[in-house]
């Protein structure tokens, strides 16, 4: 065009003006304002387009145009004959169906209005019948308020349908000029609904209902177009052009089209009856119900929003009539009524009641107005109407497609993954839209928990949030009680809320139940935490095994009752009160001997060992009687466990015992717990400074500085326990024993209240339990152990083995053996299982179970909770052998052989016995034609992988060793079943597999020595630590058990 | 594949803080939803391949947004990714379509708010295309605010709100434009410039 912005700008202002001169004025007007001979040009252009298009360009939606005068080459003249019968009188106007001619049906002799399909319909054959079908099934219906279809067909090229000829008014154009009187509006909507319901009977939708298909003519309220909304094209008719909206996006049929149209659900009666309660709502106030500014906010509208209440627009509305209109505009089809015939009861109701007035006065409808006035357009005027959306899913369709097909994929793999929260997570979304899906529901149990939540009293407020996780929000739960509760399998933090109580936080690892107590304000003592346990529901004192102390486990349990625990370690702030107050100058603190090398010492003299850098009273870490500045709520370090017994004595508690220490810290959590703890190896942090929580809301028990407690150990020296920030992590599971004039500055405490009652006094006796340091240990020599491995010996004679009985499943056939025993005339019970997807002469694997074989009695049912620890192997194409060991399942009976060692002569029996028992169950597999005995391999899990640092050393036909989660016992037991002797000579390639925080074994003092221990070549022993507790994970354990298998004993072809 | 929609939702109210990245991202969503939607439509085996933009846009939006929540902003600017997406859309159609089919009329195209496409509009709406981007070229204003209407099918007010001018700046603008555009569209068509008046 050759004109640049900046010309265009300028026409753009003169344009407007020149707009509003006349003709003549115009061409001066421009002159006078515009030198620019081509922006004059411009404009002059530009008004004359604008002249040309008239009219049309005032009404502010449109601009239509079309090629100068003639008609359209598809457009049929006065006189043509359609179909040999039908001709056209003139043409009314673009209608629904293309064009709609008034002709004569010369067959019948009639008038009839002529309906023209669109040329494309008419050309696709499959269109084409679909709506032959329809107009066959639209013609059947015979009913005196809806337009009757004659005849249809094809001529030509064109499709046509010959329908009864109307002359009247639409509905539109009337609620045009206003609102219609209730009277007038029911009668009309009486008469609709009766036509609908019969249509609707007929299995016919109506699909388009609006105030433009519904016409009111002399004869009556006719209804048009049933069913064949769907071979509409948007049209223009005056309805939709003279809206009076100032920016009028008409939108044509949108505001009568039900939401699930407009998502494009296939519609149904109830879509028809939606549009009925909008036709109905307009009728009566004169707008539309959905009526907006553009089409965005109808559809929104249509979707989302209630159109204004009734009573609010109009006066005198019956409310009856209200409450039929709100219920068609339901947004939910199934919230609709079900059925015209209950509506158009109802509105007979209204319109009697409406009608009650007037008795007497008889109201005539005015029907009849001019001829539909007729609209000259030269062109072919297009109207903004939302067609068809139909065949679009909806979104929620498409979201079930995304949780089934996505989102359940997604969460196996999380499991797989052990990514528990976030399957969890997902699932919980996916549950949304699939929530009956068989697939989800077995998911859950591997991802959630599902418990009860108690405290009392009832009605706490229950908080959740992932534990270690500081920045995740508090999830609000519900109130307690909560039943049957369901939580994400992960390790959780819990705060329960309560008016007038004090809030208590707790933990779980990773699951509940959780009954607690919750007390009143008042009445808890400040900066303790209560310490409960729960049990059957309800509170009650639980018998506590030092369980989680390495070495401690087989002590005798004593029973513990509730009691209160410091929340946090003694602080420095705390301790200076006690100094202030005269603690180091009051005897009376000072309750306990002062035994030190054999003497007791006089209080006076005892004192001076309690000085700090500067010989003044106090901690060691102090100076001059006072700790560094700024460190008020650090725990304070360097005291002896004397001084801690003093501080206790004068804050009116005690310290705790080590069964109260355990109780509360749970140093079996510690995988959780420790990596949240002060194990940093930088330094003390403040108390509470680290989010690591005891599950009943203490901190810092792991980590930060080691606390003693009140029991002896042997000699004199006191328990200190937890670790501290310099300490290897495992030693939160380890029992430090120290003299209790130690004053390492990691040493610090934290105090208890309790009541030692009864049997439960035995919590605070002397605890002795003998160690074994095997830093210093040395194995016996050669000759020793010759005579040893002597008593493992045993006479091979026949097996008399015996295949009991048979089971099979797709994966293996199980086959339980029994064999002569090695001694005493018993029995061997053993499991064979053969993989299917094999061939003989199979590799095998011999299993050694953890210690629970030794509690459970049943074998076979039981069997199955073990299949874990091997059914792997099993499918990897390699037979395992699962020999019942004396005293283990079936084979029990009797004292219950106990698997921590002692130094018991039956302990030592025991040991050989499974001894004799493994190599029986190798003699037998050499028995086994399908067995192939040089490719033989033994796999032991916790205690039966301990037992793999002995018997190997006995038993040397293995070619391969498997241990999960080994360790040296830590309990003294006698030589000749010590480990300590056997390791050395154990040669097999060995693989371990171990967890950093196995409460045990701990790493640095069993795990490492075994490994160091064991007699193979470096270049095929092999550990691998995980940051598991006494476990390993299960993906892992499979991948390098088998890696290790396929190296030594070849892959299985 | 649907994408989740809290992604476009939250997409739509970062573009409305002036997250670029944010509409970098929303772009290939809308885009891949509007293209499968069109795709659809084409598809079907109805005669009536009357393409309405504006449906499809509202559809696209309706499936991806959740409507209840997102203020206006966020509803104008997914109509203002949608427009320019639709457009791009449409012209791509209307080049297969012509390139497929040799010859046969050429019916006229209409121009209102919704643009109907059919398959025989696509000569007139290739012109369109062209006509609007010689108008960018003029004022690129006017021009999208012709693409947020037709396309988009956006409100004259919604649109004032979207581009941040005055509601009687984009009626101004919108009328003069479809004079322009019908001046272009229709060069031969017995409108010759009439210069009126002599000095």
């Amino acid at each position: 065009m050759g004109i640049t912005p900046k010309q265009w700008e300028r026409v753009k202002e003169l344009y407007q003006a020149a707009l509003e001169c006349t003709a003549t004025q115009r061409s001066f007007f421009l002159e006078q304002s515009e030198r620019d001979e081509m922006v004059r040009a411009e404009v002059h252009r530009l008004v004359g387009v604008h002249d040309r298009l008239g009219t049309l360009l005032s009404s502010p939606s449109f601009v239509a145009f079309r090629s100068t005068g003639a008609n359209p080459p598809e457009r049929l003249a006065p006189g043509e004959v359609l179909a040999s019968r039908f001709r056209i009188v003139s043409f009314i106007a673009a209608g629904g169906m293309g064009e709609v001619y008034k002709a004569e049906d010369s067959l019948l002799d009639r008038i009839v209005a002529l309906k023209l399909l669109p040329k494309e319909l008419a050309e696709d054959q499959e269109s084409l019948e679909q709506f032959l079908r329809e107009a066959k099934a639209a013609s059947a219906l015979n009913h005196p308020n809806i337009c009757t279809v004659y005849d249809f067909g094809e001529d030509a090229g064109r499709a046509f349908i010959a329908m009864e000829y109307l002359e009247g008014e639409t509905l539109s154009a009337l609620v045009q000029r206003g609102p219609l009187s209730t009277i007038e509006a029911l009668k009309i909507a009486i008469t609709v609904a009766g036509a609908l319901g019969a249509a609707h009977r007929k299995g016919i939708v109506h699909r388009d209902l609006k105030p433009g298909n519904i016409m009111l003519t002399e004869s009556g309220t006719m209804l048009l177009d049933f069913g064949l909304a769907k071979y509409e094209r948007p049209v223009a008719s005056e309805e939709n052009l003279s809206l009076p909206t100032g920016d009028a996006q008409v939108v044509g049929t949108l505001p009568y089209m039900s939401p699930e149209q407009l998502h494009g659900q296939e519609v149904d009666a109830r879509g028809d009856i939606f549009a009925f309660g909008a036709v109905l709502y307009e009728m009566l106030t004169g707008k539309g119900a959905f009526q907006r500014k553009s089409n965005t906010e109808t559809l929104v509208a249509v979707d989302s929003e209630e159109p204004s209440p009734l009573h609010e627009v109009v006066k005198d509305v019956p409310c009856g009539l209200e409450k039929v209109i709100r219920r068609c505009l339901r947004k939910r089809p199934e919230e609709r009524y079900s059925g015209m015939a209950e509506i158009e009861h109802e509105l007979k109701d209204c319109y009697e009641l409406a009608l009650e007035p007037f008795s007497g006065v008889n109201l005539r409808v005015l029907f009849l107005q001019s001829r539909q006035p007729r609209v000259a357009f030269s062109a072919l005027i297009i109207l903004l109407a939302l067609m068809s959306l139909v065949g679009w899913w909806i979104h929620h369709s498409s979201k079930v497609r995304w949780a089934r097909d996505q989102a359940l994929p997604q969460i196996s793999t999380l499991i797989e993954r052990d990514e528990l929260g976030e399957a969890y997570a997902l699932a919980v979304q996916a549950e949304r839209y699939i929530p009956a899906d068989p697939i989800l529901a077995k998911f859950w149990p591997d991802i959630s928990w599902s418990d009860s939540i108690v405290t009392n009293p009832p009605g706490a407020s229950v908080y959740r949030r992932n534990y270690n996780a500081p920045n995740s929000k508090w999830e609000f739960v519900g109130l307690s009680p909560i039943h049957k509760g369901r939580f994400p399998a992960v390790d959780s933090s819990w705060k329960f809320e309560l008016q007038g109580y004090t809030t208590v936080e707790r933990a779980t690892f990773p699951s509940g139940p959780i009954v607690l107590t919750l007390h009143e304000d008042g009445k808890t003592p400040s900066r303790m935490v209560p310490v409960e346990f729960e049990k059957e529901g309800s509170v009650q004192s639980k018998p506590i095994a030092l369980w989680g102390i390495a070495g401690f486990e087989a002590l005798p349990a004593v029973p513990v009752a509730t009691y209160w625990i410091d929340k946090f370690e003694v602080t420095n702030a705390e301790f200076k009160r006690f100094m202030d107050q005269g603690g180091y100058e009051r005897q009376e603190y000072w309750k306990h001997e002062f035994r030190k090398e054999g003497r007791v010492l006089p209080w006076a003299d005892a004192m001076k060992h309690f000085v700090d850098k500067t010989d003044r009273p106090g901690p060691s870490t102090w100076i001059q009687g006072e700790y560094p500045q700024g460190e008020d709520e650090y725990p304070v370090m360097g005291v002896s466990w004397f001084e801690a017994e003093a501080y206790a004595e004068f804050v009116g508690k005690s310290l705790p015992t080590i069964y109260h220490w355990i109780a509360a810290a749970s140093p079996t959590d510690s995988p959780s717990l420790i990596p949240a703890s002060n194990f940093s190896g930088k330094g003390p942090s403040p108390v509470g400074a680290f989010d690591g929580m005891s599950w009943c809301g203490a901190y810092d028990m792991a980590g930060n500085v080691r606390e003693w407690c009140s029991n002896e150990a042997s000699s004199g020296e006191r328990y200190i326990m937890g670790g501290a920030w310099d300490d290897p992590t495992y030693m939160f599971n380890l029992a430090e024993a120290r003299s209790p004039f130690d004053r390492s500055p990691k040493f610090g405490f934290r105090c208890a209240k309790y009541v030692l009652t009864g049997q439960e006094a035995q919590a605070g006796v002397p605890i002795k339990v003998q160690f074994r340091n095997y830093g210093s240990e040395k194995p016996v020599s050669d000759l020793l152990f010759r005579a040893y491995r002597g008593l493992y010996s045993y006479d091979k004679a026949a097996l008399n083995a015996k295949v009991e009985s048979i089971q099979q499943t797709e994966d293996w056939r199980e086959e339980k053996v029994t064999f002569d025993a090695a001694y005493g005339g018993e029995r061997v019970v053993a499991y064979l299982f053969l993989p299917q997807r094999a061939s003989p002469p199979f590799q095998a694997v011999v299993h050694f179970p953890g210690a629970s074989a030794v509690h459970l009695r049943s074998g076979g049912k039981e069997l199955s909770k073990y299949l874990p620890d091997f059914d792997f192997i099993i499918k990897s194409g390699r037979a395992v052998l699962f020999p019942i060991y004396k005293g283990t399942f079936e084979r029990g009976g009797g004292a219950k052989p106990t698997y921590w060692p002692n130094t018991s002569s039956t302990y030592r029996d025991n040991v050989i016995f499974w001894s004799k028992d493994l190599s029986r169950s190798v003699d037998y597999l050499e028995t086994r034609p399908d067995i192939n005995p040089d490719k033989l391999a033994y796999e032991g899990y916790s205690w039966g992988a301990a037992m793999g640092a002995l018997l190997p050393a006995v038993e040397t036909r293995f070619k391969a060793l498997v241990l999960i989660a080994p360790g040296l016992f830590l309990q003294e037991r006698l030589p000749e079943v010590d480990q300590v002797n056997f390791a050395p000579r154990v040669k097999t390639p060995v693989l371990m597999l171990n967890g950093r925080f196995d409460f045990i074994w701990p790493p640095g003092i069993s795990q490492e020595p075994m490994f160091r221990l064991l007699g193979t070549p470096k270049e095929h022993k092999r550990r691998v630590v995980y940051d598991t507790g006494h476990d390993v994970p299960r993906s892992e354990m499979i991948k390098e058990s088998l890696n290790w298998l396929d190296r030594y004993l070849g892959p299985v072809k | 594949m649907i994408p989740p929609e809290a992604d476009v939702t939250a997409l739509l109210v970062e573009v409305a803080n002036g997250n670029q990245a944010a509409q970098e991202q929303l772009v290939p969503l809308v885009y891949d939803h509007l293209k499968k939607l069109a795709r659809g439509y084409m598809r079907r085996e109805r005669a009536d391949h009357t393409l309405q933009t504006t449906a499809l846009v509202h559809e696209a939006y309706l499936q991806l947004v959740r409507q209840r929540s997102p203020n206006w902003q966020g509803r104008a600017q997914f109509f203002g990714i949608a427009a320019q997406l639709m457009r791009r859309i449409l012209i791509d159609h209307a080049r297969r379509h012509l390139r497929a089919k040799r010859g046969g009329t050429q019916a006229v195209l209409p121009l209102d708010e919704a643009l109907a496409f059919s398959p025989e509009h696509s000569e007139d709406l290739l012109k369109l295309d062209e006509a609007l981007d010689r108008l960018s070229k003029l004022d690129p204003r006017q021009s999208r605010i012709v693409e947020l209407r037709f396309f988009g099918g956006l409100s004259a007010e919604e649109t004032s709100k979207f581009l941040g001018v005055s509601p009687i700046t984009v009626k101004r603008d919108w009328a003069l434009a479809k004079v322009w555009l019908y001046g272009e569209l229709r060069p031969g068509n017995g409108d010759h410039a009439k210069t009126v008046g002599t000095r």
